[in-house]
C-alpha cells in the first residue's frame, strides 16, 4: 500500500497543536510540526525525548576539562622552568585553564550536538515545505497509508486547517 | 474560537525588517567619521610599529598606560552584553527580548576591540602568536603559571561562546529574511541560516542548546573579568594586590556593560523607531541595574580606601592617599563623581524613565570607568614601593590617544553595520511572546508594557 504525506497549513499554533493531538488519537505517529517560534503545545503534544544536545555538552565539557589540565601538565614537565617560586605542577593554573577550556568545549560540543541532531546544515527544503512557515504560517506533515488519507484530512479539516497540500 | 496569529507575526516581521531598510545620508556620514578615525589609528599603529613602542609616551615606572587601560575597560564592556541575555533568558524575563540581541552583538564586537589592545601594546606585535601553546624549533612552552596566558584563553573562550550565542539566536531570524529580502543579503542569510526549517526537532535541540549556552556564558563571563583582575592582584605591587580585585573588577564590567548598553540603545530606538519593542520599561529597568551597580561599586571604593587606610600597611596607605591627593587625583575625583554620585539620581523614578539623563547618567559612567581602569593601572604603577622609582605623570601621546580613539570608532562602526545587515531584535522571540499572549486584538506594544 502507498505512502502519502499531508501538510496542512494553520494561522495559529493552537489550531495546529490540537491538529497534531488528533493525529495522535488516530495513530499516526510521523508527523512533524513547522513553526516561525518555538510553540510549546506542539511540541508538548509530539512528545519529544529529551535533547541528546545535553550529552554532547557534557561530553564537550569533560573532554576539555581534561585537555585543560592535562595539557598544561604535560608541558610543565616538558619544560620545568620554575617561575615566581610556584611548584613545577602548580594546581591553581590547572583549574583556571580546566574551567575555561571545559566552557569552550562544552559549548561546542553543544554546537556540533545540535548540528548534527538538528540535521544541519541542510542543502535541500524538505518536501511539502512552504516558506512561510518561518514567518506567519504553521504547518503539520503527516505522513500516513494511502487508506487513512481521508481521515488525516478531515482531522486537519477539523482543526482548522486554512491549506492542504498532499504528495504521494 | 482561536484568533489567528498570521497578522500579528506579520506585525512584528515589518517592524523589525524595516531596520534593514537603505540608510541614509545620517548613516553614511557617520560611517565616514569613523573610518576617518580608524584611518589615523591605523596610521598611528604602523608608526608605532615602525619607530617603536617609546613613542606610546611609556616611563619609568609606568609601563603599562592608555592600552592596558583599553584592554580592561573593553573587556569590562563585554560583560553585560551576553551576561545579562543569557541571566535574563533563564529566568524567563519577558523583558529580555528588547535588549537582548544589540547587548550580545555588543558583547561580540567589545572582546574584539579589547582583545586587539594586548597586542598593540607588544613591542613586536608581529609575535603575538607566541602566547600560543603549540609545538615550535626552541622547544618552549608557554608559562601556564602566568594570567596573561590564562588571559587570552579566556578571551578566546569568551569571544567564542559569546559568537555562537549570538549567532543561534539569529538563525532563526535569517531563515525567515532569505524569503524576506532581495540581493547579496538573501545570499548571505541563506547561507547563514544553514537551511533551517523551524522544524518541531529543529525548535527541540534549538532550545536545548541555547539554555546550555546561557547556563555556560554566565560563570565563564565571571571568570573573564576575574582573571582580568588577576593580571593585576597577583603582583606585589601597591593598589593592586588586593583580595577584592576579582569581585570588584566584576561589578566594574557589569557597571560599565550596563552603561553601554543604554548608550547603544537609547540612539537606537530613536533612530529606528522601535519606541514598540524598546519600552520606557526596558531602560527602566536598565537604570536600575546601573544604579545597583554603582552601589556596589561605590561599596568596592570605599573597602579599598578602608583596607589600606586601616591594615596599616604603609606602601597601601600611601598608594591610595596618592590617588586623591597626588598628581592623578583628578582623574581620581572625575571618576568618583561619574560612578558613585551621577547614578545615585537613577533612584528618582523620573530620572530613570527620561531617556535624555539615563543616556547622560550612562555616558559619565562610561567615562568614570574608564578612567577608573586609567586610575588602576597608571596611579599605581607610578607609585611603587621604591620612592627612587617614582616617575613624573605619564602624559599619553597622540599615537595612544589616536588607537584609544581608533577602538571606539571600531566599536561603534561594527555595532551600526550589525544593525543595518541583521535584525537588532530577534523576531522569533517577539513572536514566541505574541504567541503565548491571549489578546492579539491589542496592539503589540505590549509585550513588555510601557511605563
Amino acid at each position: 500500500m502507498s505512502q502519502v504525506r499531508i501538510l496542512a497549513s494553520f494561522g495559529d499554533g493552537a489550531n495546529a497543536a490540537r491538529a497534531v493531538a488528533l493525529l495522535r488519537t488516530l495513530d499516526v505517529d510521523d508527523v512533524l510540526a513547522y513553526s516561525p517560534t518555538p510553540d510549546h503545545a506542539i511540541l508538548a503534544e509530539l512528545q519529544r525525548d529529551v535533547s541528546p544536545v545535553r550529552l554532547f555538552t557534557l561530553v564537550g565539557a569533560g573532554l576539555g576539562c581534561f585537555l585543560g589540565v592535562a595539557f598544561p601538565v604535560y608541558t610543565m614537565l616538558d619544560l620545568p622552568l620554575i617561575t615566581g617560586g610556584k611548584p613545577t605542577i602548580s594546581i591553581p593554573p590547572l583549574v583556571v585553564i580546566g574551567f575555561t577550556l571545559a566552557m569552550l568545549l562544552g559549548a561546542l560540543g553543544g554546537l556540533t550536538g545540535f548540528l548534527s541532531m538538528a540535521r544541519l546544515p541542510a542543502l535541500s527544503r524538505p518536501v511539502l515545505y512552504d516558506p512561510r512557515f518561518s514567518d506567519d504560517r504553521f504547518g503539520v506533515l503527516a505522513t500516513c497509508e494511502s487508506d487513512h488519507a481521508e481521515s488525516v484530512r478531515a482531522c486537519f479539516r477539523d482543526a482548522g486547517a486554512e491549506e492542504l497540500k498532499e504528495q504521494l | 474560537m482561536t484568533v489567528s496569529h498570521a497578522p500579528t507575526f506579520r506585525r512584528l516581521s515589518d517592524d523589525i525588517i524595516q531596520t534593514l531598510d537603505p540608510p541614509g545620508r545620517l548613516y553614511y556620514g557617520t560611517i565616514a567619521v569613523l573610518l576617518a578615525f580608524i584611518g589615523l589609528g591605523i596610521y598611528a599603529f604602523s608608526y608605532q610599529v615602525q619607530t617603536g613602542l617609546g613613542v606610546a609616551g611609556y616611563q619609568h615606572s609606568v609601563q603599562w598606560g592608555i592600552y592596558i587601560t583599553n584592554f580592561v575597560f573593553w573587556i569590562g564592556i563585554t560583560h553585560s552584553g551576553t551576561l545579562i541575555s543569557a541571566v535574563l533568558f533563564l529566568f524567563r524575563a519577558p523583558w529580555r527580548t528588547g535588549v537582548a540581541r544589540a547587548s550580545e552583538a555588543m558583547t561580540v564586537f567589545a572582546i574584539m576591540i579589547g582583545g586587539l589592545f594586548p597586542i598593540v601594546h607588544l613591542g613586536r606585535p608581529y609575535f603575538f602568536y607566541y602566547l600560543m601553546p603549540y609545538v615550535n624549533e626552541r622547544q618552549l612552552w608557554v608559562n601556564f603559571r602566568s594570567p596573561l596566558i590564562w588571559d587570552m584563553f579566556a578571551i578566546l573562550t569568551y569571544l567564542t561562546v559569546s559568537v555562537t550565542f549570538l549567532y543561534i539566536g539569529l538563525i532563526p531570524d535569517m531563515a525567515e529574511l532569505r524569503h524576506r529580502v532581495p540581493g547579496w543579503r538573501k545570499r548571505v542569510y541563506v547561507i547563514l541560516s544553514l537551511g533551517w526549517v523551524g522544524s518541531d526537532r529543529q525548535w527541540y535541540h534549538y532550545m536545548s542548546l541555547y539554555g546550555f549556552l546561557a547556563a555556560l556564558v554566565i560563570p565563564l563571563a565571571v571568570s573573564v573579568h576575574s582573571i582580568v583582575s588577576w593580571d593585576f592582584a597577583t603582583t606585589i605591587t601597591p593598589g593592586w594586590h588586593s583580595t577584592i580585585f576579582a569581585p570588584y573588577f566584576v561589578s566594574g564590567a557589569i557597571f560599565s556593560g550596563v552603561a553601554m548598553m543604554i548608550t547603544l540603545l537609547i540612539p537606537l530606538r530613536m533612530l529606528f523607531g522601535l519606541d514598540l519593542y524598546m519600552t520606557r520599561l526596558h531602560f527602566e529597568n536598565l537604570g536600575k541595574l546601573l544604579l545597583t551597580m554603582s552601589l556596589i561599586m561605590g561599596y568596592a571604593y570605599g573597602m579599598e580606601f578602608f583596607t589600606a587606610w586601616y591594615s596599616g600597611n604603609i606602601f597601601e596607605r600611601d598608594t591610595f592617599l596618592d590617588r586623591v591627593s597626588g598628581q592623578y587625583a583628578p582623574f581620581t575625583w572625575v571618576m568618583l563623581i561619574c560612578n558613585v554620585v551621577f547614578p545615585l539620581l537613577l533612584f528618582r523614578k523620573r530620572i530613570r524613565t527620561h531617556l535624555g539623563t539615563l543616556f547622560a547618567i550612562s555616558v559619565a559612567a562610561l567615562i568614570g570607568m574608564w578612567l577608573e581602569r586609567y586610575v588602576i593601572v597608571v596611579s599605581s604603577l607610578s607609585r611603587g614601593v621604591d620612592p627612587a622609582a617614582w616617575g613624573e605623570l605619564y602624559q599619553p601621546t597622540w599615537v595612544e590617544a589616536s588607537l584609544t580613539a581608533a577602538s571606539f570608532a571600531g566599536f561603534f562602526l561594527l555595532f551600526l553595520v550589525f544593525v543595518k545587515v541583521f535584525p537588532c531584535i530577534s523576531i522569533s522571540e517577539l513572536k514566541e511572546g505574541a504567541g503565548e499572549r491571549q489578546d492579539l486584538d491589542k496592539p503589540v506594544t505590549a509585550i513588555p508594557e510601557p511605563v
